[in-house]
C-alpha cells in the first residue's frame, strides 16, 4: 500500500475511532445481521433444488450472500460516499489542490470502507464455518478467481455512480435503486435461477449476481473450472464497465470544473 | 436639514485615467512594471500571471432551463494580471467581483473558460499538476479540515499528500505550528478549536509544502477585529518569507489591502478596474488633494466667496462649535491654493484653529474607482445645519 493510500486510511480510521459508539454499532450491526439470517434461514423451508449446487443449506446459501453482498456493496458505494461527504464538509476542494493523482484520490477514498467491509464479512464467515459448521472443503483458488474481477467491476460501477455524485449531486436514489434491484435480482436471498427465465436475463447484467454465484460455488469446494463462467462473466463486465466509468469520472470532474459545480451539494 | 457636499466630477479629475481593457491605468506605467531592488535577483518571469483570463458559467433557470438556456454569468473577463516574485499582491474587490473564482482557476479547482494563467511559469490546465505542486492555497472557510482530528493529525494527512517523508513532515508540522502559534494546541481535536485557531491553522496547512507562491482567499473573513489585526500582522512578518514568497490575496477589506499589499488589483464585475501601487492608485484615481481648515471669526458670506477661488476645485462649510465653522477644500495636488485662503481668511480677521490635508481611504478610492465618479469621497458626509 502506498503512503498516499495508508494517510487516507489512517485518516478514516482516526475519524472511526473519534465516535465512541462506532466500534460498538459495528460490532451489534454485525450481530444482528447474523441472528436474522440465522433465524430467517431456518424459518423458511427452502428445499429449492437450485439451491443444491450450493450445498443445500439454506442459512448457508444467505449468510454467504449478505457478506459478500456488503462487501461487494461497500465496493460500489464507498468512493460515492466518501466524495460526497468531502463535498458537504468542505474537504474536498483542499484535498484537489495537493499533487494528488485522481487514482490515488479514489483509492485512498474507499479504502478504510472497503477494509471495514472486508472485515465484517471475514467474522460472518468465520462464524458460519466455526460456529456453524459450513463450508470446511471451501476452495480458496476458486474463491480468488472469483473475488478480484468481482471487486473490480463493482469497483467501476462505484466509480460510474460517482460520476454521478458530482454531475447531479442528488445521486443516492439512483444508488438506492440499483442496490435494491441488485439484492433481488443478484441472488442474496434466492437463487437466480429461481427467478422466472425472462427476469433472469436481467440478472446477468448485474455484478452481484455472477459474484455470488461463483463466490458460492467456491465454498462449498468447486474447483477453479466451476467457477470459470462466472468469473468470466464478471471479468467481461469489469472490463466494459472500468473504461466506461474511468471516462465518466474524468469527464465528470473536468465538467465540474468548467461549470464551477465540483463543491455544490 | 441637512446638506450634501459638492461631489460633481470635475473636468480635471479625469484625464489622467487611461482605459485599458476596461481597466483604471495609471497614467505613467513605467515604473509599475520596473521589479524593486529587492527582485532584482529573481528570473524575469512573473510567478502568477494571466492573459486574457475569462471564466463563464452556465445560467441556472430553474424548471426553466430544461426548455431555454439561461444565459451564462461571466465570472471573470479578460483578466491581464502580472504578479512579481516576492510580493504580496492584492485582489481587492465587493463580494461577487470574481476574487475567488480568480484564485480557484489559478489553483486549478476550475477551467477557465478562455484565455492563459499561468503559475510559477507552468500553464494552470495543461500543467496542473506542476502548478499544485507549487502553491499553497489558504482558505477563509474554516470547514476545510477534519473537525474530529487533530490539526496535526490534518497536517500530517496533507504533508503525505505533499510527498513529505515522515521525518521531514515531523519538522515542517513543527515549524508550522511553530510559526502560527498552535503547538500548545497541536494534538487538539479541531472541532474544539476557536474560528480563529482554524484560520491559523489554514494558514499552517498553506505552509506546509513550504511553496512559492502562497493564494490566500479572504483569510481574516470569519474573524473578530482583534483576531484579523494578528492575521494581518502574521502574514506581514512572517508569510512572505523575506521576499522570497509570492503573496496573492483576496479580500474584500480594503484597510487590509492597505496594510499589506505591496501592489494590488481592484476587480468589480469580474474585471480589473485598476492595477497599481496604493500610491499609484492615489495619484491616478484621486486627483485632487482635500484639506480641512477650521477658523471663527470671519462672516459667512466671506467664507462662501472662497468658493470662488479658480484653483478650488470643490468646497464645504460645516458648522461646528463654538461659532467656528470647518472649511473643506479639494483642490489640484500642485496647486497653492492653501496658503492662499489662510492668507485671506487672517486677512479678514479670521482666527485659524487647524489646518490638515485629508487623504481618501482606499476604501474610498475603491469607490471611485468602480463607480467611475466620486460618489463615496469624504464630502459626501452629510451634516446638519443649525
Amino acid at each position: 500500500m502506498s503512503s498516499v493510500s495508508m494517510a487516507f486510511f489512517r485518516r478514516d480510521a482516526l475519524i472511526f475511532a473519534s465516535y465512541r459508539t462506532s466500534v460498538l454499532s459495528f460490532v451489534f450491526g454485525g450481530a444482528v445481521l447474523l441472528g436474522v439470517v440465522y433465524f430467517v434461514g431456518h424459518a423458511v423451508k427452502a428445499d429449492s433444488e437450485h439451491l443444491d449446487k450450493y450445498g443445500g443449506d439454506y442459512v448457508a446459501f444467505l449468510l454467504a450472500g449478505f457478506a459478500f453482498s456488503d462487501l461487494f456493496g461497500r465496493g460500489l458505494s464507498s468512493l460515492p460516499a466518501n466524495l460526497r461527504e468531502q463535498q458537504q464538509s468542505g474537504t474536498l476542494e483542499p484535498l484537489l489542490v495537493t499533487p494528488l493523482a485522481l487514482t490515488e484520490l479514489v483509492i485512498g477514498s474507499s479504502l478504510f470502507m472497503l477494509a471495514q467491509s472486508i472485515v465484517r464479512a471475514g467474522l460472518m464467515l468465520a462464524f458460519g464455518a466455526l460456529a456453524l459448521g459450513f463450508w470446511h472443503d471451501a476452495n480458496f483458488a476458486s474463491l480468488a478467481i472469483v473475488l478480484l474481477p468481482a471487486m473490480v467491476a463493482m469497483f467501476a460501477l462505484g466509480l460510474l455512480f460517482s460520476a454521478f455524485v458530482i454531475l447531479i449531486k442528488q445521486a443516492d436514489p439512483v444508488i438506492s435503486a440499483y442496490n435494491l434491484a441488485s439484492a433481488v435480482l443478484g441472488g442474496v436471498l434466492f437463487p437466480v435461477q429461481a427467478l422466472p427465465i425472462w427476469i433472469g436475463v436481467f440478472a446477468w447484467v448485474f455484478p452481484l449476481s455472477h459474484a455470488l454465484s461463483g463466490v458460492r460455488l467456491a465454498l462449498v469446494g468447486e474447483p477453479p473450472s466451476e467457477v470459470l463462467a462466472p468469473a468470466i462473466a464478471l471479468t467481461v463486465l469489469a472490463a466494459l464497465l472500468l473504461p466506461a466509468s474511468i471516462f465518466a469520472f474524468r469527464y465528470s470532474l473536468t465538467r465540474a470544473k468548467k461549470e464551477g459545480t465540483l463543491v455544490q451539494y | 436639514m441637512s446638506a450634501r457636499l459638492p461631489t460633481a466630477p470635475t473636468p480635471e479629475r479625469t484625464p489622467s485615467l487611461a482605459q485599458e481593457n476596461g481597466a483604471l491605468v495609471p497614467a505613467a506605467p513605467a515604473h509599475v512594471q520596473e521589479a524593486p531592488a529587492s527582485y532584482a535577483e529573481a528570473d524575469t518571469g512573473f510567478p502568477i500571471e494571466t492573459r486574457g483570463l475569462q471564466m463563464r458559467f452556465p445560467g441556472v433557470a430553474g424548471w426553466r432551463s430544461l426548455f431555454k438556456k439561461a444565459p451564462d454569468k461571466i465570472a471573470l473577463e479578460n483578466i491581464d494580471l502580472s504578479v512579481r516574485r516576492g510580493e504580496i499582491f492584492g485582489l481587492l474587490g465587493p463580494n461577487g467581483a470574481g476574487k475567488t473564482t480568480l484564485m480557484k482557476v489559478l489553483s486549478g479547482l476550475l477551467l477557465p473558460s478562455g484565455g492563459t494563467a499561468s503559475i510559477a511559469g507552468f500553464n494552470v490546465v495543461s500543467e496542473s499538476l506542476e502548478v499544485r505542486k507549487r502553491i499553497g492555497l489558504v482558505y477563509g472557510d474554516e470547514r476545510s479540515f477534519f473537525w474530529r482530528l487533530s490539526v496535526r493529525e490534518n497536517l500530517r494527512f496533507y504533508a503525505t499528500l505533499y510527498r513529505l517523508s515522515a521525518g521531514e513532515a515531523d519538522d515542517r508540522i513543527k515549524r508550522a505550528l511553530d510559526l502560527v502559534g498552535l503547538t500548545d494546541a497541536a494534538n487538539t481535536r479541531m472541532d474544539r478549536f476557536s474560528t480563529g485557531m482554524k484560520q491559523r491553522a489554514a494558514i499552517a496547512r498553506g505552509l506546509l509544502n513550504d511553496p512559492e507562491i502562497l493564494l490566500m482567499d479572504e483569510p481574516t473573513r470569519t474573524l473578530d477585529p482583534v483576531a484579523s489585526r494578528d492575521v494581518r500582522n502574521f502574514i506581514r512578518e512572517r508569510v512572505t518569507d523575506g521576499g522570497r514568497r509570492t503573496v496573492l490575496l483576496a479580500t474584500n477589506l480594503m484597510a487590509e489591502g492597505e496594510q499589506l499589499c505591496d501592489r494590488l488589483a481592484l476587480l468589480n464585475h469580474g474585471r480589473i478596474r485598476f492595477e497599481g501601487t496604493i500610491q499609484e492608485m492615489r495619484q491616478t484615481i484621486q486627483v485632487e488633494q482635500m484639506h480641512t481648515i477650521c477658523v471663527s471669526g470671519v462672516a459667512i458670506d466671506e467664507l462662501r466667496r472662497l468658493e470662488a477661488i479658480p484653483a478650488v476645485l470643490s468646497f464645504d462649510l460645516t458648522p461646528v462649535a463654538g461659532e467656528r465653522w470647518e472649511v473643506r477644500l479639494g483642490a489640484s495636488r500642485d496647486s497653492e491654493v492653501v496658503p492662499q485662503v489662510i492668507r485671506r481668511l487672517v486677512t479678514l480677521g479670521g482666527e485659524v484653529w487647524s489646518s490638515s490635508p485629508h487623504e481618501l481611504s482606499l476604501e474610498e478610492l475603491f469607490h471611485i474607482a468602480i463607480d467611475g465618479d466620486n460618489a463615496a469621497s469624504p464630502c459626501e458626509t452629510e451634516v446638519a445645519l443649525p
